[in-house]
């Protein structure tokens, strides 16, 4: 996919605020500030430039114009108008003077420059109070020429303003020019920065919104989407499906391979969940192993439902991973707009409430929202709450079933059974209870206070034995992902000062096969240390024939689904007798559960079962019938 | 009085340097003309301080000389917050003189005149064409009936005064 495609639709929209033609539009409008700040200042400097020139000429003037008037005071005493025309004429060696005059106080033109300037004199008042006018491009300079300290004439200087207005328009030709190249210069800067920014921004969006481990979208740009699609499916009148994945078993890849192997994994689920899926359809990563996908345009529910098949297939196939298969298995739940939410809080908490009830049927399949669905979520918190402080509230006992030698009729051991009696619930199913165990994590400490008190048990019933029984508890896939789980249990058996071939351990086929590699070492230590393993459920899963022939396992366990129709039902036989057969030539100890009549238990042990457990024996009891149970069948 | 005169005598010479020469030496008495220069000289004309002790500035000429009547309308003029003061110029050459106009009538004086020139800070003016020659510091010509004059600022200098630049430009000769 590419990168474009995760950003949400906004971003794409024309009144975006992030479009190139408004970037363009504010780096023009800064250039336009810009170039108006500079043109006034451009245009102040030029002002002030003119008056100091100007105030720059007129100081000159005057300074010609004292030193004229100067000279020409004793021209002007002795009446000598041709000296006092040669020391006007001085002045033109000056090209700004246009022409100077001198009178007498009298007002009588006794000198002029040049001679033939004939210009009327401006009279007394014209200049007002001042010395000078500025008038048509020239400066008109009255000085007065002293002679003992009394003026006895005027020195009238016309000054040509030509060089200042020169001088001005260089000036505001380089500036103008100085300006313009400073403007250039600030809008090319302004444009890289505003490129850079521009750059920063797009990075900053797309760190929001796209999912650095798998490169799709984000819960963030999820949502968005998510937004976007209920608007558009309400304004078409079309329906929205929305799926949320889970992985069921992630945690144990993450916690046996680590994160590197964890987060490849999660590439490659996302890449499927992709190949599965239409172009315009939005996948995104909501975070840990939980995936969300929109189905737009969805004409019938069957048309989500097959993408849920598609996924779970795909998911299931196994992923390689650091040369070793892992499997994978997805739990999806589905909610629909408009029929389930009507807007996108509700139907991502619909779809998640599907999805719970996925993994409450048992993982690897996928449910759509039903109303009912929030009852029994309801219920499940409940429980969940109650179930917390059922261990410190001494709600939780165990049952035994005893397991039978089929030949000899003799008490071997017991199976542990978890009981709750709640006192707000009742007696909760273990079906009920324990997948909330897993979910919530409670099964580590209920784990561990099961084998506690199942050992404590057999010691007070084994004391007086001759042969020593041993009890079966059984172990939860959560379980066996806790750190060190051998140490713990090494622990909890030195606690309760018992041999570890006491204890017997029984984990379902499924999940020792799910990622036996992962698991294989657990199962060697816990062997070494003594302990007993046994396969629950054989026959059920899928099994890998040479994994069985290498795990440390004492023994299987026929699942009851084959012993409820012995004799009778020759596929069960069929594959009893192959387990059985399977189970021996591997060294194995079988055992059948389940076992209801005498003809299963004959039917058995014409197989060559070696332990049965069941009705037919005895039903599971409290610890406080056991011992009388048991002298029963000394 | 005063402004009435020196009205006349501006206008005079004013007349008489814009018009040709013989309109002019109809028109004002030369004796006239030749005092109201005598007056700009001592303007444009510094005199050593210790040497102006006085209040006044006093202009020595003989009494027979035509120009003693002219100088008499210059008399009582301010120059430089001084006034001018007449003086007959004696047979003993007085040394309270700033200023002496020596003429024709003066020519036995002459080594008087010199010795008091050259003792002290005192400008010699004269419009004897034989006296200019003896070592007066300036002298008065009419020339085409233009009057014009010529300056000897050496011996000025000597005599410790300072004839304005500016007066030495209107002048004819500068020695």
């Amino acid at each position: 996919m590419k990168r474009e495609d995760l950003l949400p639709h906004t971003l794409h929209a024309p009144h975006s605020p992030h479009s190139p033609r408004i970037s363009y539009r504010l780096l023009f409008a800064s250039a336009m500030a810009a170039g108006a700040a500079l043109l006034l200042a451009v245009v102040l400097l030029i002002i002030v430039e003119f008056f100091s020139l100007r105030s720059a000429l007129l100081e000159d003037s005057r300074v010609k114009a004292a030193v004229v008037a100067d000279n020409l005071s004793a021209a002007l005493v002795f009446r000598d108008s041709q000296t006092a025309a040669e020391i006007v004429g001085s002045l033109r060696a000056s090209p700004i003077v246009i022409g100077a005059v001198l009178i007498d106080q009298d007002g009588a033109r006794l000198a002029s420059y040049p001679e033939d300037f004939a210009e009327p004199m401006p009279g007394p008042r014209e200049f007002a109070d001042a010395d000078h006018r500025f008038r048509n491009s020239r400066l008109e300079l009255m000085a007065p020429v002293m002679h003992q300290g009394t003026a006895i004439g005027q020195v009238y200087l016309v000054m040509s303003m030509s060089s200042v207005e020169r001088r001005l328009g260089i000036y505001a030709l380089s500036s103008s020019a100085v300006a313009a190249v400073a403007l250039l210069l600030a809008v090319g800067l302004l444009s890289r920065v505003r490129q850079s920014v521009r750059q920063a921004e797009q990075n900053l969006r797309h760190l929001a919104h796209v999912d650095p481990v798998t490169g799709l979208a984000n819960r963030n740009a999820f949502n968005e989407r998510l937004e976007f699609a209920i608007d558009e499916a309400a304004s078409f009148d079309e329906n929205v499906a929305m799926l949320l994945l889970d992985l069921d078993n992630f945690k144990q890849v993450n916690d046996t391979l680590g994160h590197q192997a964890g987060d490849e994994l999660l590439r490659m689920v996302a890449q499927r969940i992709q190949r599965s899926l239409r172009r315009d359809d939005v996948v995104a990563r909501l975070g840990g192993d939980e995936f969300a996908v929109i189905l737009r345009s969805i004409a019938e529910r069957s048309e989500a439902t097959q993408v849920c098949a598609k996924l779970i297939e795909s998911i299931g196939q196994p992923f390689p991973i650091e040369g070793q298969d892992f499997f994978v298995t997805a739990s999806i739940g589905v909610a629909f707009f408009p029929e389930d939410a009507d807007d996108s809080r509700t139907l991502i908490r619909n779809a998640d409430t599907a999805m719970y009830q996925a993994k409450l049927a048992g993982k690897n399949v996928f449910e759509l929202f039903m109303p009912a669905m929030n009852v029994n979520v309801k219920k499940r918190v409940s429980l969940e709450s109650s179930l917390r402080n059922a261990l410190q509230n001494d709600e939780l006992s165990l049952h035994y079933q005893p397991k039978i030698d089929l030949m000899s009729r003799q008490v071997l051991g017991f199976e542990a059974l978890l009981r709750w009696h709640s006192p707000e619930h009742g007696n909760v199913s273990p079906a009920d209870f324990i997948p909330i165990a897993e979910d919530s994590g409670l099964i580590v400490p209920i784990g561990e206070w099961v084998i506690t008190r199942a050992l404590g048990d057999l010691r007070v019933w084994n004391t007086s034995r001759r042969q020593k029984l041993h009890v079966a508890v059984n172990l939860s896939t959560r379980q066996l992902r806790v750190d060190n789980i051998t140490r713990r249990i090494a622990q909890l058996i030195g606690e309760s000062a018992v041999p570890a071939d006491w204890l017997e351990l029984e984990l379902t086929e499924s999940m020792v096969m799910e990622n036996v590699h992962a698991q294989i070492e657990t199962f060697q230590q816990l062997q070494e240390l003594g302990v007993k393993l046994a396969i629950d459920d054989f026959g059920t899963g899928y099994s890998s024939m040479s994994y069985l022939k290498r795990l440390p396992i004492d023994t299987l366990k026929i699942d009851r689904s084959f012993v409820s129709d012995l004799p009778k039902d020759s596929n069960g036989l069929a594959i009893a007798t192959a387990i059985v057969a399977l189970g021996h030539s591997l060294g194995l100890t079988v055992i059948a559960e389940g076992i209801e009549t005498t003809a299963q238990a004959e039917a058995l042990l014409n197989l060559g079962c070696d332990l049965g457990q069941g009705y037919l024996f005895a039903r599971p009891m409290p610890a406080a019938q056991v011992a009388e149970y048991l002298a029963a069948n000394a | 009085m005063r402004l009435r005169l020196r009205f006349r005598v501006l206008a005079a010479i004013a007349t008489c340097l814009v018009a040709s020469a013989g309109v002019c030496a109809q028109q004002v008495p030369e004796e006239d003309l030749k005092a109201a220069f005598i007056y700009n000289f001592v303007q444009f004309t510094q005199w050593p301080k210790e040497a102006l002790k006085g209040a006044s500035l006093t202009i020595c000429a003989s009494q027979g000389s035509a120009l003693y009547g002219a100088l008499q309308g210059v008399a009582g003029k301010a120059v430089n917050e001084r006034r001018i003061a007449l003086h007959p110029l004696a047979d003993a050459v007085s040394g309270d003189c700033q200023v002496i106009v020596a003429t024709e009538v003066d020519r036995p004086r002459l080594p008087a005149i010199r010795r008091a020139s050259e003792g002290g800070a005192v400008l010699t003016v004269t419009d004897d064409s034989e006296l200019i020659r003896e070592g007066m510091m300036i002298g008065m010509v009419v020339e085409a009936g233009r009057m014009s004059f010529i300056v000897d600022n050496t011996r000025a200098g000597k005599a410790g005064l300072v004839i304005s630049s500016r007066l030495l430009r209107l002048a004819k000769i500068v020695q």
